[in-house]
């Protein structure tokens, strides 16, 4: 009996031995919604040295089809553990069923350092008071200005108010043949005439959506204001200062809007974060040893302050996820000041704390001042409104008014009236 | 008819002078040699058209991002097409392969089939059912996506070769029983008929018969068929989201951001998405093109 | 006999039942899923729960509404016709371009469809970039052209200008498709024997009656299978229209695919949208009977 003992427990040893680590090596997936995927497979063999028993699968996805993605799989019960989302997509994707409420994983666990250190919260919640998003990074737009251009032009101060700032764009192109504030004018589901116009409204005491005291989502704005803004958009096409060509242009991003800038060839743009670095870089690549001729700073304002908004993107845990825990610690990694400071530089953490450790380069301080100013898109979020259909409704109002097919005072009307319509749903 | 002496002598020319007289001028050396350069002038301003911004795609893609829209010179890089390579394409290249070539050996087999009894055997019914098979194509195609990703969702076949390989045999098979059936027009019952006199059954009438005559035919419609797989790009977005199942179209997509997007990629990947359909080409565009004419030709 | 049919009959069905067993798998289920969510108003973040049913006001909305009609005028019209109709004539020059005697004499007809095979096997959105980039109102190539050489006194901008974006659009459509439409009609045009044009030579005939009376006619099948499918692709198209314009300056370019995909992954009306499909299909339905009972019916007599 004595003699069986040995191999019987060896047996058991070999069979525990086996069972446990298969038991504890956890595998789930990652969908990042940008290029540079790279930053983010070094990140995560980090982060599987840290957690022995988890292994993350990275997916990537192109961004303008990650959203409809998402939503089509919570329809059916797929998708991957944790997403990468935009701010503004959360609060839809947790209503439709396709993010789990992370209240408790918060509470019971923590993330960063602390839920209120974040930023943009409120846009993670949906009525009940769950919220469904961990704010990951975030940008703003701000100006972005060429110093030798505008020198040219014989402009020596940077342009506080709306009108300075058509002033300035007008006065490049007379005296320097140059384009002066070049901005795309497209349409399209991520138009960038919503931003502008935004911008306007927002810093001179407009808002196309605003919560009243009583809590009703109602509209903060006037038909004649947005088309007075329309007007202003419209006539750096109409005066030359902005090229006809920008109206097909709706992105930032794109080579109409970029090159010029590269090239010096444009005085004024306006920029995300991101964007801007990649002119900064591909300049300093074109020119080495050159003195770069950018120049960051906030917004112009009219009645208000400079505003803009705060974008960025959130990390969200799917529903139906098997694994919350393990997909829950790689939030919590992929929020820590440590991601950020080794792998993910470039980017601004969504954390007021972790937000001021971040060191601005000289051309990036009118980013940093900024941040002061942004505001989170706060009730068309959080509405009934669907913040995509605005933003889409803008550029077509706009547009359609650009082209002459209506007038600037039937276009505001237009969008005024699709506002409303959005807002009845409450 | 009584023929002039000139018109003798163009009758007996050869096919070179006989052609020349489908574009009405006489063939004069002077005149020739006008028109010689004017048709190459036309030749050549199609050649720069279709080939031109081709052109730009491939030179692009050896540039490095900064330089890519400036219209220097400088930059020439391979890196990135080892971008490309290095984030999955050689899965996505071998994906799309492998899930085309199967849908589109499914859709023509089935629809040689289907051509063959739409157009060899009256029966009744034969009108409404030619004309329902075209009934898929009515559609566009985005609202057909949200409920056939439910659909597929449900049964187990997303991200998985057999629920993409069907979808694309079904999309490629109306066109392609209707150009079959066009083929199979042209070319005369009496052959089958003969073999069936001598004993064949129709399986073997079909396979051993009517297939090698249609082959120059099949060679097309599988040409077309490959072509429309190969840049598909709705189904695939919702079918496939895991990366080894990804097909070409998704892996150009994916270098497209919010604020940002890599040009040099998205060149390199365009060129490494063309050239595999050229290659395929090469050999066949001779078959090709006998395979679409006697699809024209009618009795 | 009855045996004979028997067996007759159950070969045509053996035969059919492939085909028709993989078209109903993949287009039953998504027709009734459209047909039967047009009826409701069913948003893109409730696929779980379903739409509520509504009747047919999805419909009264679309038919009421100004806007449907130009998108309507522009799917048809500019879309449709005008790229199917510069597809055709420019793909019937083109082979006869490429089976003139000069190319043939020079031997560059196999050269030459080599080349056209290239924008056919380019996929659309790489296209699209190219000709935003070439038509680009600043630093685009063409526009640089068009200055140096005079043209011109100030760049065009192409898809800014509502005069020259339907063109543009057009365009670049045209750059990917027409290597099929002309290397279609070029294939038809090789089989064409010799003896009918020197028969027509022979009789007195000039170059443009030989056309229309000896070419025209015996491609004339060709032209019709590839118009009807040409448009069926057109109509429906929605990538070449999206990523170039989005449907803009505005709503200028806005066309019926774009229009669902606003309505649906935009702003969330999958109700709607469905609504909109279901009626683009029965417009390509009632366009397709027409054009094969009336063009096609000929080349399909037997069968129709």
């Amino acid at each position: 009996m004595a003699r069986h003992i040995p191999p019987l427990m060896l047996a058991l040893v070999l069979a525990a031995a086996l069972v446990t680590p298969a038991l504890a090596q956890v595998t789930i997936t990652f969908r990042y919604a940008f290029p540079d995927g790279d930053l983010i497979r070094d990140a995560l063999v980090d982060f599987e040295k840290r957690n022995p028993g988890i292994k993350v699968n990275l997916q990537r996805s192109s961004f303008a089809e990650a959203r409809d993605q998402l939503v089509r799989e919570a329809a059916v019960g797929g998708g991957p553990d944790v997403a990468h989302l935009a701010f503004v997509w959360v609060r839809d994707l947790g209503i439709a069923g396709a993010l789990m409420p992370l209240n408790d994983l918060v509470k019971t666990k923590g993330v960063g350092q602390g839920w209120d250190d974040f930023v943009a919260t409120n846009l993670t919640y949906d009525d009940k008071g769950n919220f469904y998003g961990v704010p990951f990074a975030t940008d703003t737009w701000a100006m972005v200005y060429n110093r030798q251009v505008l020198t040219a032009a014989g402009i020596a101060k940077t342009p506080e108010t709306w009108e300075d700032l058509r002033n300035a764009s007008r006065q490049i192109k007379q005296r320097t043949g140059k384009t002066g504030f070049g901005f795309p004018g497209g349409a399209g589901g991520n138009n960038s005439i919503w931003f502008l116009c935004n911008f306007y409204w927002w810093s001179d005491g407009g808002t196309l959506v605003d919560r009243d005291t009583s809590g009703k989502y109602v509209t903060g704005i006037t038909p004649e204001k947005i088309a007075e803004v329309f007007r202003y958009w419209d006539s750096y096409f109409k005066e030359g200062h902005n090229p006809k060509g920008n109206l097909a242009v709706a992105q930032i991003f794109e080579p109409q809007i970029m090159e010029p800038l590269a090239r010096g060839e444009q005085g004024i743009a306006i920029l995300p974060v991101w964007s801007y670095i990649s002119l900064v870089s591909d300049w300093r690549k074109r020119n080495p040893n050159q003195e770069l001729p950018f120049y960051s700073a906030p917004t112009p304002h009219g009645s208000g302050k400079p505003t803009t908004h705060l974008g960025g993107q959130s990390l969200g845990v799917n529903a139906n996820t098997k694994q919350p825990d393990a997909a829950w610690k790689l939030v919590q990694f992929l929020t820590s000041w440590d991601f950020f400071q080794t792998h993910y530089k470039a980017y601004y953490p969504a954390q007021k704390s972790l937000l001021a450790r971040m060191n601005f380069p000289p051309e990036m301080k009118g980013f940093q001042e900024q941040f002061t100013y942004a505001r989170s898109w706060g009730p068309y979020s959080t509405g009934p409104a669907v913040i995509g259909a605005m933003w889409n409704q803008t550029a077509r109002s706009f547009g359609s008014a650009a082209i002459g097919e209506k007038s600037f005072e039937a276009a505001g009307k237009e969008l005024y009236d699709f506002v409303a319509e959005q807002l009845k749903k409450q | 008819m009584i023929r002039t002496p000139a018109e003798r002598s163009t009758a007996a020319a050869g096919p070179a002078t006989r052609s020349c007289i489908v574009t009405g001028v006489r063939p004069s050396r002077v005149r020739r040699g006008l028109q010689d350069l004017l048709v190459l002038a036309v030749l050549g301003v199609v050649w720069a058209f279709m080939l031109g911004p081709a052109a730009w795609i491939f030179y692009s893609s050896l540039q490095t991002n900064e330089t890519l829209f400036s219209g220097g010179m400088g930059g020439f890089t391979l890196g990135n097409y080892a971008k490309i390579f290095r984030t999955g394409f050689r899965v996505f290249l071998f994906n799309s392969l492998v899930i085309c070539a199967a849908a589109v050996v499914i859709s023509t087999f089935v629809s040689v089939l289907a051509a063959y009894v739409f157009s060899r055997k009256p029966f009744r019914l034969r009108r409404l059912l030619f004309s329902s098979v075209l009934s898929g194509q009515l559609f566009p195609w985005i609202i057909l996506v949200t409920p056939l990703f439910i659909l597929f969702s449900r049964v187990g076949l997303l991200n998985s070769y057999p629920g993409i390989i069907f979808c694309y045999s079904a999309i490629a098979l109306p066109f392609s029983v209707y150009l079959l059936v066009g083929y199979l027009q042209s070319i005369p019952h009496s052959l089958d008929e003969a073999a069936r006199i001598d004993g064949a059954t129709q399986y073997q009438v079909i396979w051993k018969i009517v297939f090698p005559i249609m082959l120059p035919g099949i060679v097309a419609t599988t040409t077309y068929a490959f072509l429309l797989c190969w840049s598909e790009y709705l189904l695939a977005l919702a079918f496939l989201s895991e990366e080894h199942m990804k097909t070409l179209p998704l892996g150009l997509y994916s270098f497209f951001g919010q604020d940002t997007a890599d040009w040099g990629a998205i060149m390199a990947a365009s060129a490494v998405t063309t050239l595999p359909t050229l290659v395929l080409f090469l050999p066949l565009q001779r078959r090709l093109a006998s395979g679409l004419t006697a699809g024209a030709v009618k009795q | 006999m009855g045996q004979q049919m028997q067996g007759e009959r159950r070969f045509v069905v053996s035969m059919l039942a492939p085909m028709f067993l993989i078209l109903a798998c993949f287009y039953l289920y998504p027709t009734f899923f459209n047909l039967y969510n047009s009826f409701t108003d069913l948003s893109l973040l409730g696929l779980r729960r379903g739409g509520s049913f509504i009747g047919p006001r999805n419909y009264a909305k679309l038919l009421a509404g100004a806007d449907f009609y130009r998108v309507l005028w522009n799917t048809a019209v500019w879309l449709t016709g005008v790229s199917v109709v510069v597809r055709v004539v420019l793909g019937f020059g083109l082979a006869l371009l490429l089976n003139s005697e000069t190319v043939r004499r020079y031997h560059l007809v196999t050269v030459s469809r080599l080349i056209l095979l290239v924008p056919w096997a380019t996929p659309p959105v790489v296209a699209v970039i190219v000709f935003r980039w070439l038509l680009d109102q600043r630093l685009g190539a063409v526009n640089r052209a068009l200055l140096a050489l005079g043209i011109v006194d100030a760049p065009i901008a192409f898809f800014g200008d509502v005069h020259w974006v339907w063109p543009s659009v057009i365009t670049i459509i045209v750059w990917n498709t027409l290597p099929m439409v002309g290397l279609t009609f070029l294939a038809a045009l090789q089989s064409l024997p010799e003896e009918l044009i020197e028969a027509a030579e022979v009789d007195g005939a000039t170059a443009a009656q030989r056309i229309r009376f000896v070419i025209l006619p015996h491609l004339r099948p060709t032209i019709v299978v590839i118009t009807l499918l040409s448009t069926f692709w057109t109509f429906n198209n929605f990538l070449y229209v999206w990523l170039t314009t989005a449907g803009g300056p505005g709503s200028y370019t806005n066309v019926i695919a774009t229009e669902i995909y606003i309505k649906a992954f935009i702003e969330y009306q999958l109700g709607y949208s469905s609504a909109i499909g279901i009626f683009a299909a029965l417009l390509m339905a009632a366009f397709a009977l027409v054009y094969l009972r009336v063009v096609a019916r000929r080349e399909f007599r037997e069968i129709l």
